[in-house]
């Protein structure tokens, strides 16, 4: 079953400490999956394999494609389901970082992925966080602040363990796929994780 | 009085202000966002005349530094009952920790502006976030998020193409920082602006 069951209208989800837990998880993994390419740039800039235009196009391309779809993911969110959102925008990001690296063709399309998932993950996670902390609303900022914020220790984390998997998968020859294979299934363990304990609304339907 | 239940997606978010007013205050944060986070540490790699080792923790504790912040806006928020005060107070930390940063060079100092920066960059985007989520009824925020994260990353457009790829490559770091800190004070000013909406929504929340 999707849904948690509250009997008491009064009574306030403990399980919102869950939902928090496992869409911060959600949102650190989106730095992760989005911004590994940057850590790793100097050093294929400098191979001559990447070009700092590649970089300006990729990044450019990530933002527009978020752009046009943050509302499209807000309205989806509210029609469809948050959790069912987020997950989708996990999977995509899943899909996204394991063709990145295959061809240049891929990795635009890669990208322009990228921007459709962060819109999603942008989106959703708080809206969730708003259903399960409705009920006790001086909490909601609270939570959405430690959302806000896994997307940021993802920032700090994306400029070291991205670097470190680069050498460790060879540098400049294999290092770049090694790279982004790890990523999508660092990313595909935290959506499974997601998948299983997120709940979409503390009642036993989900219009509530 | 009209319920929270009987509103539609158009009565209850497209045709909120304070929608709009929380997602020009996310425009101009996201556009002092954008460029920091790319040219903080090209800054620092490039302008500040410290060793690359320096830089490199500069630039990791200024992403560092959104992780705590963030959570620490949200209780302060959840606190307070009320955000704007909060993004006003970020937007201003930002323009002052901007415009230091041009006239150091020590590392001490530069430490301090790292510090000022990281801190307030979340702070605007964290509380505009809980605004939109509470500004209208949880059924509809989702799309309310979505409608000012599309604001807001609109911001994120401009502060990417207009500042960081033409303003500062064409006139170089000192017009980038300006910039930033004239967003800056324009989104002070509507989130200030803020304050009425955030709290005539918590009025209405509370006799709904």
């Amino acid at each position: 079953m999707d849904n948690v069951d509250v009997t008491e209208k009064s009574e306030i989800p403990k399980y919102r400490w869950v939902i928090l837990a496992v869409s911060c998880l959600g949102t650190f993994s989106g730095f992760l999956a989005m911004n590994s390419f940057a850590s790793i740039a100097p050093f294929l800039i400098e191979g001559g394999v990447w070009s700092v235009a590649d970089l300006g196009l990729w990044s450019g391309i990530t933002t527009v494609f978020c752009t046009l779809f943050l509302m499209p993911s807000g309205i989806l969110a509210d029609k469809y389901g948050r959790k069912i959102i987020t997950g989708f925008g996990l999977i995509i990001w899943v899909i996204a970082s394991i063709i990145f690296p295959i061809s240049p063709v891929l990795k635009l399309l890669s990208r322009a992925l990228m921007g459709i998932g962060y819109a999603m993950l942008w989106v959703a996670p708080s809206a969730l966080l708003v259903s399960w902390f409705s009920r006790k609303p001086s909490e909601i900022p609270a939570a959405i602040g430690t959302l806000v914020g896994f997307w940021m220790l993802g920032g700090a984390v994306t400029m070291v363990l991205p670097v470190y998997l680069f050498f460790l998968g060879g540098g400049l020859a294999g290092g770049e796929f090694y790279t982004f294979m790890i990523m999508g299934v660092i990313v595909l363990v935290i959506a499974i994780v997601f998948w299983v304990f997120g709940k979409e609304k503390p009642t036993s339907s989900i219009g509530g | 009085m009209t319920s929270f239940k009987e509103l539609t997606v158009s009565e209850a978010v497209l045709k909120n202000p304070g929608v709009y007013v929380t997602g020009i205050a996310l425009f101009c944060n996201f556009i002092m966002v954008f460029i920091t986070f790319i040219y903080v540490p090209s800054f620092l790699a490039m302008y500040s005349g410290l060793p690359p080792e320096q830089v490199s923790i500069l630039s990791f504790i200024f992403y560092l530094m959104g992780f705590p912040s963030s959570i620490a806006v949200g209780i302060i928020h959840a606190k307070l009952k009320l955000g704007s005060p909060l993004a006003a107070i970020g937007l201003l930390l930002n323009a002052v920790g901007t415009i230091a940063m041009l006239y150091v060079k020590d590392f001490t100092s530069l430490l301090i502006c790292i510090i000022c920066i990281g801190w307030s960059n979340l702070w605007p985007s964290s509380s505009c976030l809980s605004i939109a989520g509470t500004i209208v009824p949880p059924k509809f925020a989702g799309t309310s998020v979505g409608v000012v994260s599309c604001l807001g990353f609109v911001g994120g457009c401009v502060g990417s193409f207009v500042g960081g790829m033409y303003m500062i490559a064409r006139y170089g770091f000192p017009a980038g920082w300006w910039l930033i800190c004239i967003t800056s004070l324009i989104g002070l000013c509507f989130a200030i602006l803020d304050i009425r909406f955030e709290r005539r929504a918590l009025a209405k929340a509370s006799t709904a």
